[in-house]
This record gives C-alpha cells, structure tokens and sequence, in this order.
C-alpha cells in the first residue's frame, strides 16, 4: 500500500515546476518515504538495489536479476516497482524546436499541410514527446479533423502516462473542442471535467 | 442481268470523260502510279503514326520514382560516423581531400564536411548547404555552417533513389530533358556516333561514305553510318533483324522524324530511349538512369570520363559492359575521349587526364545503391490503393517513402548471416531456410526495412508479405491482452490452470495439445504462463475469456484476415504474413494505438508538384493500462522466460517480445520491440518443411543480431495513469517490501489482490499515511 502512496504523492510535487522546489520536496519524501523507498528487507542482493533507488526511471537498463533464494525467480526481474517520476517535461532539442517553430509560421499563414508536415518531421525526430503530439492535435482541429483530434490528444495523453497533468488537461479541452465539432455536446461536458480536474 | 452492264457503262461514261483522249498504255502508267502514290503515302501515314505513337508516347512513359527516407541531421541526432559515411555513399557523393561543391565529402576521424545537394522536396526547395558535423559514439555532437561559422538546427540531406516502379516490359528509365545533357554528352555522341547531326536531315549520306572509307581502312567496322535519328528510330522499331528492307524502313522513318521533330527534341527522346546495360529483367533505358545504373549519381555530376563510357557502351552495352567486361569498355571510353580530342571537342590535356582515370564504376549491388525489391513492392502495392498501375509506371512519379536504408541494411545482413551461422552450426542443408524481417517505427508505423528473402536483392517471393504461415504462439499476447483488459476477472498474478486439455472436434477426433515440454504444470499465475509459453495455461485462460473476445482482440490488433474462433487459434491457428503480425506488434508497442504499417509519405507529380501525402494517423484500439501490463509481461518473457537467451543476446538492454513456433518446427518467429522500432523476424523453409529451428532458435537470434546492429536502446515503458505497483507475494496475496520473495506487480487500479498475506498486513500500520494522503 505504502507504494501506491509514493505514487500518488509523486504525482502532487510535480506540479512544482522549478527545479530548486522539486529537490526539497523529493528530498523531504525521500526521508518521509523511507520505509517504502529506502531498502529493500529482501535478502536478495541485485534486484532489491534496483527497486530501492526512488528515482531511477523506469527506463534505465535493468541489471539482470540474480535468482533470488528460494523463488521461481528471475521474473522478477521484468516487474519493478514504480519509478518516481521526477518529471519536468524535456527540452525540445533545437532541431524539434525549430521545426515547431516552423509549423507555428506556417499554421499562422494558413498553410496547414504544410505545418503538418513539420510537425510529423519533428515527430520522427522525438516519437515520444507527449507535447508535440498535442501540438499535432491542435493543428488537426485548426484542419476541422475532429476524429483525429481525439486520437491524437489520446496518444499524447498516453505518452504522458502519470505525468504532466497540465498538458494532459490541455489535451481534454482539445478533446473537448473535436467533440462540440462532432456535435457531441455531452461527450464535450465530461471532457471538460476532465480537464478542469487536472487543472485543479 | 441485262441492267447491269448498262448501269456500268453510263458510270464509266461519267467518270471516264477527262481520259478519254489518252492512249491506253498512259492510263496504265498513271494509275500504277497512283497506286504506288497511293502505297507510299499510306505507308508514310502509317510509319509516321507509329513515330508519333513512339516518339510522343516514350517520352512521356517515365516510371514512378522511388525515394528513401531523407535522413535527418541535428545535434544530438542518432547517427554514428559509419552510419552517415553509408548514407553518403548511398548517395554517391564523392569523397574527397577539400570540399569545395555539391555532392562532395570528407572525414577526418569522427570530422565530416559535407556539402549537400539542392533537392525539390514534398514541402518545398532546400538548397545546398555546406557543413562541417562531427560524430561521437551516441550520435551527432556538433553541426555548424561552413560559411558562417554557425551552428546548423537541423539539415535534411536529400532521399537516396532505391528504385523506379517500371512496367511490365520491364523498360526502367530517369527521364532527363534537353537542357539537363551535358554539353560533353552532347559532343561525345556527335564525335563517335554522328557528327554532322545538326546538320542532316535524318540520313547523312556523306556519313555513311565516310563511314564506308573508315571501315575499309580499318578492315573492320569501326565506324557506323547511322544518324543519332536512325538509331532512335532503330529503338522504336524493335525487331533486331538486319536486312535492306529494314534499313529502308529505318531511314524513312528517320526522315519522317526529321520533319515533325526539331533537332533538340530528337536528341532528348534519343538521350532518354537508347539502350545502355541490363540488370537482370530490367532493362537500363537512357543516360539519366545509365549514370545512376553505373556511377549512381545523376547525370549532371558526371565527370567527362564517365560520360564517355557512356557514351561508349551505346555501340553495345553488353558487349562494353563496364562490369563485366572493363578492359573492353577502358578501351572503347579512351577511344571516345580522343574522338573528343581530335573533333577539337576538348584539348590534350583535357584527353590525358581523362584518359588516366580509372572506369570508376560502383560495384552492382556493392556498397551503393541496395536492391530493394521487396520494399518495392510493398510501396507498389500500397500504391495501388490510390493509383492506376497505369500511372505508376508511366508518368514519372516520385514517391518519398519511409525506407531507412541503413535500417535496410542491418536486416538483410542479419537475416543473412544468422541463417548461415545456424545452418552451420545445426547441421542444417546449407541454403535451404528462408527467412523475412519486417522493421517499423514504433509510433508513427512506418516501414523502416522490409526483407523478403535470404538474398533481399533478387526480386523473388516476397515471404514478408506473401509467406502467410501459421504464427504458432506469437498469437499469444491477444490472448493475454483480452484478459487482462477485463481487470475485475484477469490481472498478471490471476491464477491459470495448467491442465491436460481433451475436446472433441467436429470431424470425430479429438484435440489433444500438449506443452512444449510435454509436461503439465498445474496452476501458475497468468505471467508466467505466457513467459513460459504455456500451451495448456494459455487455452484455459483462452477459453474463461471467451475465443469471441480474443478474435475481437487481434481484430482490433490490426488482423485482416480471416480468424476462426477455434480453440486451436488460441495456440496460433491463425495464418499470417511477417508483415500482418507486425502490425499486430506495432500496436501493443505503441502501448495500444495502432498506426497502420505504411511505407509512403508523399507522392509528387512529374513537375515535382505535391499530389498526395499520407499523414500520420493513430487509432486507439486497447487499454493502454491493460497493453501496459501485457509489455511488462512481454519483458519478463525476454528476462526469464522463453525468449531468455536475449539476455545473453542483447546484454543490459530491456527489450519486449515474444517466441512462436509451429507443429513439427515448420515455422520460427520472434517478434518484439526495442528503442523506438518494432521489429518481428521469421524463418522457416519455403517447402513448408520442418525448419528444426524453434522460435528462440531461429528467429530470436536474427532478431537480435538487428538489434544489435541498430544499437538498439532499452524500451521506455512509463506507467499510465490508472496502473498501480503492489507487492504481491508468491501466492498472489498482498504482501510489503520488506516481506521474503514479494515482487511488485503492475495493477490496473482497483485490481489488486483483496487477500492479504499475513507479512505486509499494513491495515493496523498505516494510520499516518492515509491520513496524509487520502
């Protein structure tokens, strides 16, 4: 129960988007948190150090899991506890900026196949920048494709997973706006709710 | 009968009455005259429509061009320095020691200068551009302008050409217009073939005298007498014969050329028909493909050594063949250049340096531009969707896809190099597995590599596509995924029965399947039972979700063809092409969206106007939490389960996948992904024979191999909202951290085990906790 506590928690001193907040916070939990964080009681030597550590992202190459005494093991290697996202949304690096840069002029001078098509570039540059996703899905509404507004603002939600509350409630208003232009005036309402919920 | 005659005699009264005074023998002369008028002008009339057929219709029958992706280049880029120097000469720019103009290169170390060609794409001009880029071992570290000095956002080097879709004649050309000749192509062709061309008619009677003088002198035929004209029309006509006849036919329809067409327009149709090698069943047509075919680089960056070989083969391109003969063709291209020399085309000096200059011919099929028929093909067929077959192959398209021809690369020598070595070391015929790599970027779905065979050059039986084989346990993911997409009954530590499994068929018999390992493992948890590859498990599991919703599930998971909702489709009764199960691969790794495996980006008309784009689509298709905890289990498969020998493989790289074999061993799969590609492999014999390989056996280690080549990076699995960590101990009850052999598993919220194990009941505990963050 503890961990799904840190989860939760996690998920609250993200909002803090400055850097200097966001280390005392994590430093203070880290201390509040350490029965569930810290060490593992486990005996078993490498796969306990892995989950110990609160901020390794999830990403980090796993080292590979020594069996454990006793247990079927090694699966354990696949399920590691939640990382703690320490999450300030990455910097574009200049090239995804400056085709972003490129599409904001070319949707500004109506030229909307053309900023598509720059943001699809910056896509491939960074498939899984959450931001950029939405940044195509709001040109898909300026372009009146509404089904694809949804699926878009979907996937950049999905990209942000338990993160970037703001950007995912950007997302919902999108959701939102394709949802009135389908005249879906009740679909619209509840993704409004949800926006205003992670805007909270 | 008696009306008859008189009838005719008052009509020939009519008719006849301006002749009447001629003599007899002048009306026979006059109307065998006429009829021979008569003949000739309709002959005349018929060769000159099959020159306005041929000349109007060749010069527009282009085939559609095909484009690689253009690869991208900026700080911080993917791109190791083996990587861009591939791409360079996919390209054909040349190496050299200073760079000073377009489509040149250099290296010092990781230290490149580049200078790029100017290139028309779908979104508009990009000029050349001059940089200096250096590389490390992760990627591009600095990219700055030559000329100011100035770091370089972003540069798109220009798509590599991999191929034309031709039509069936197989005649494959690039087309070129007057203007783009060269001017030294335009005096070697005069010098050697025909040098009074501007000023002729179509038949250059001196030319043939002098011709006749030369080849006597000689004692051989050096020299031809045929204007550029005749030899176009030689082209058009098509039957390789020699006789007088022909030749009459030749020079007639050359003057007939002559008086439709002016001299420029002769020499474009010319530059672009004439025959200059073959490759395989293609037939290399006019200079524009010629230079690429040889030199790969377009025309215009020929040097006039290279021009003249060119130049050189159109006496016979089989006979000069530069590859395949190069003593002969050094031989005829020296000939040409002095040619040049002594028509007062170019000097001496210009001749020698010529002259010393190497054939300078790439490699068929070498480091340069790779064959790429299976891809080819997929874009055709993609293709087909919106196109004519028609339009394909004649109105000179140009079609941009997703090819990555490095990508390309590292998946034809993997599949080829792991085929030999498992050969090799199981004992196995040499030659006789077969085998398919499908690669796709995870997100966007597009088709980065596609390998149809073990030689990926030789445009046979594309099995990527069209080696529809039953996916054996590749199937099971759906299987899993429809599970624990209903979180109330499935979660990953869900108890399954592993249990002898007997049902009668429709026919009488009875379905007795059995585990790989032929034993029965009683009740496991669902993780491990897809690990393992459970056989048994997996049909318990398969049939309590119901075989309706797993059909439904690989539906929704891309499969278009026919599923029969049989017990036997939950062990992979289901037939599927690499490139179907690919896609089924590609929605679960991008956690539950599908993007339809594509192969095209844009399309543009011959005049280089936009025609058509494909944009970037996605359709959320599963419960990303549900897909999340499938991939998790999908890791554990390649960490200890039966794709483990990854770990080996690819050391300290998380990567998700899943093993499939067949009955008898007959087919090999692994599909999986990694960093941000979704790759799947297959190999098996094209007989349909036991292959002897299991999936781990065949298909992982190829796989791998790719993977490897590609430097892949882990897989970056976030948890989506809804999905919640929980120790669990090993009988599946809610256990604590600091509880023996507890794992922390991935719950959709809510789903977590209600039992509690006596170690970790924190119900008496964590009064403080909820207080604070309830």
């Amino acid at each position: 129960m503890a961990c799904s506590i840190k989860l939760a928690a996690s998920s609250k001193w993200r909002l803090g988007a400055y850097r200097g907040g966001i280390l005392l916070t994590v430093m203070a939990l880290a201390l509040a948190l350490g029965g569930c964080g810290g060490m593992s009681r486990n005996e078993s030597p490498a796969s306990v150090e892995e989950r110990g550590t609160p901020r390794d992202p999830v990403a980090t190459s796993p080292v590979p899991a020594a069996p454990v005494q006793g247990a079927p093991t090694p699966e354990i290697a696949a399920y590691r506890p939640p990382a703690v996202p320490e999450y300030r949304r990455p910097e574009p690096n200049r090239a995804v900026a400056a085709l972003t840069r490129r599409a904001d002029a070319q949707q500004q001078a109506g030229d909307l196949g053309g900023a598509a098509a720059s943001l699809e570039r910056a896509l491939r540059i960074a498939p899984e920048d959450a931001a950029l996703w939405s940044r195509l899905a709001a040109l898909r509404l300026d372009q009146r494709e509404f089904a694809s507004v949804q699926q878009l603002a979907a996937k950049s939600n999905a990209l942000a997973a338990a993160r970037d509350d703001e950007l995912k409630a950007r997302n919902w208003r999108l959701i939102a706006d394709a949802r009135r232009g389908l005249g879906d005036e009740t679909g619209a309402r509840s993704a409004d709710r949800r926006a205003d919920e992670l805007d909270r | 009968m008696k009306k008859k005659p008189k009838r005719r005699r008052v009509n020939r009264r009519r008719s006849g009455t301006s002749v009447r005074w001629r003599p007899h023998w002048a009306r026979l002369l006059l109307s065998s005259l006429v009829l021979l008028l008569l003949v000739i002008v309709g002959y005349s009339l018929y060769l000159g429509k099959t020159v306005r057929v041929k000349f109007d219709g060749q010069r527009w029958a282009e085939p559609a061009r095909v484009f690689a992706r253009p690869l991208e280049l900026y700080v911080g880029a993917p791109v190791t320095a083996d990587q861009l120097q591939a791409e360079l000469e996919f390209l054909g720019y040349r190496k050299v020691r200073a760079v000073d103009a377009p489509a040149q290169w250099s290296r010092n170390g990781n230290r490149f200068a580049l200078h790029t060609r100017a290139f028309r794409f779908w979104d508009g001009e990009a000029v050349a551009q001059s940089v200096v880029l250096e590389t490390g071992n992760d990627g591009v570290l600095g990219l700055v302008g030559r000329d100011n000095g100035r770091e370089v956002d972003l540069l798109r080097l220009e798509p590599a050409l991999v191929g034309s879709i031709y039509p069936a004649h197989s005649e494959d050309r690039v087309l070129v217009r007057r203007e783009e000749l060269p001017e030294s192509l335009v005096q070697a062709l005069l010098a050697v073939e025909d040098r009074r061309f501007f000023e002729h008619a179509g038949i250059d009677l001196r030319g043939i005298a002098r011709a006749l003088v030369a080849n006597i002198r000689a004692g051989g035929a050096v020299q031809g007498g045929s204007t550029l004209t005749q030899q176009l029309v030689k082209n058009f006509i098509l039957t390789p014969e020699r006789s007088l006849v022909r030749k009459l036919n030749e020079a007639w329809m050359a003057l007939i050329v002559e008086s439709r067409y002016g001299k420029d327009e002769i020499l474009e149709a010319y530059a672009n028909e004439i025959f200059l090698g073959q490759d395989g069943g293609r037939a290399i047509h006019g200079f524009g493909l010629a230079a690429h075919f040889y030199f790969q680089r377009p025309l215009s960056e020929l040097r006039l050594h290279e021009v003249s070989l060119l130049v050189g083969l159109v006496k016979g391109a089989s006979f000069y063949n530069p590859r395949r003969h190069p003593e002969r063709a050094l031989e005829r291209r020296n000939l040409v250049i002095r040619q040049m020399q002594q028509q007062g085309f170019i000097d001496a000096a210009q001749a020698d340096a010529a002259i010393a200059r190497p054939l300078g011919v790439t490699a068929a099929g070498g480091r340069g531009l790779q064959r790429v028929p299976g891809f080819i093909d997929l874009v055709r067929r993609q293709l087909r969707r919106d196109y004519r077959e028609q339009d394909l192959t004649s109105v000179g398209l140009r079609i941009f896809t997703t090819l990555d021809p490095w990508v390309q690369r590292q998946a034809v020598d993997a599949l080829a190099s792991r085929l030999e070595r498992v050969e090799k070391a199981r004992g196995i015929e040499a030659g006789s597995l077969q085998g398919a790599v499908v690669v796709a970027a995870t997100q966007s779905g597009e088709v980065q590599a596609l390998v149809g065979g073990r030689d990926a050059g030789y445009a046979g039986f594309n099995r990527a596509l069209d080696a529809v084989r039953p996916i054996g346990s590749l199937v099971k993911p759906a299987v899993y995924l429809a599970a624990l997409s209903r979180p109330e009954r499935f979660t990953l530590t869900s108890r399954v029965e592993d249990r002898p499994v007997d049902m009668a068929l429709p026919g009488g018999q009875r379905w007795q399947p059995r585990n790989y390992d032929r034993e029965v493992h009683g009740p496991v948890m669902l993780h491990e039972a897809l690990a393992r590859s459970l056989n048994l498990a997996t049909i318990d599991l398969g049939m309590s979700v119901g075989l309706d919703e797993v059909k439904a599930t690989l539906q929704a998971l891309g499969v278009e063809r026919e599923i029969l909702a049989y017990p036997s489709l939950l062990l992979g009764a289901l037939s599927l092409s690499p490139f179907d199960a690919t896609q089924v691969y590609q929605v679960l790794a991008a956690g539950g969206f599908r993007a339809p495996l594509q192969a095209i980006r844009e399309v543009l008309d011959a005049d280089q106007q936009p025609l058509q784009r494909y944009p970037l689509s996605v359709v959320q298709v599963a419960d990303p939490r549900a897909v999340f905890l499938l991939n998790r289990n999908l890791v554990e498969v390649t960490e200890s389960g039966t794709a483990r020998a990854l770990r080996g493989l690819l050391p300290g790289i998380e990567v998700a996948g899943k093993t499939g074999t067949t009955n008898d061993l007959r087919d090999s799969w692994f599909a999986g992904f990694a960093g941000d590609r979704v790759a799947l492999a297959w190999v098996g014999r094209d007989d349909n024979a036991s292959s002897g390989l299991t999936g781990a056996q065949g298909a992982l280690p190829v796989w791998a191999d790719l993977m490897r080549r590609l430097a892949a990076r882990s897989i970056q699995l976030l948890p989506p909202s809804g999905v919640e960590y929980h120790w669990v101990d090993r009988e599946g009850r809610l256990s604590a951290e600091h509880c023996d052999g507890v794992v922390a598993f991935p719950y959709i919220a809510g789903s977590q085990p209600r039992q509690r194990a006596a170690c970790g009941d924190t119900r008496n505990e964590g009064g403080f906790w909820r207080g604070l963050f309830d």
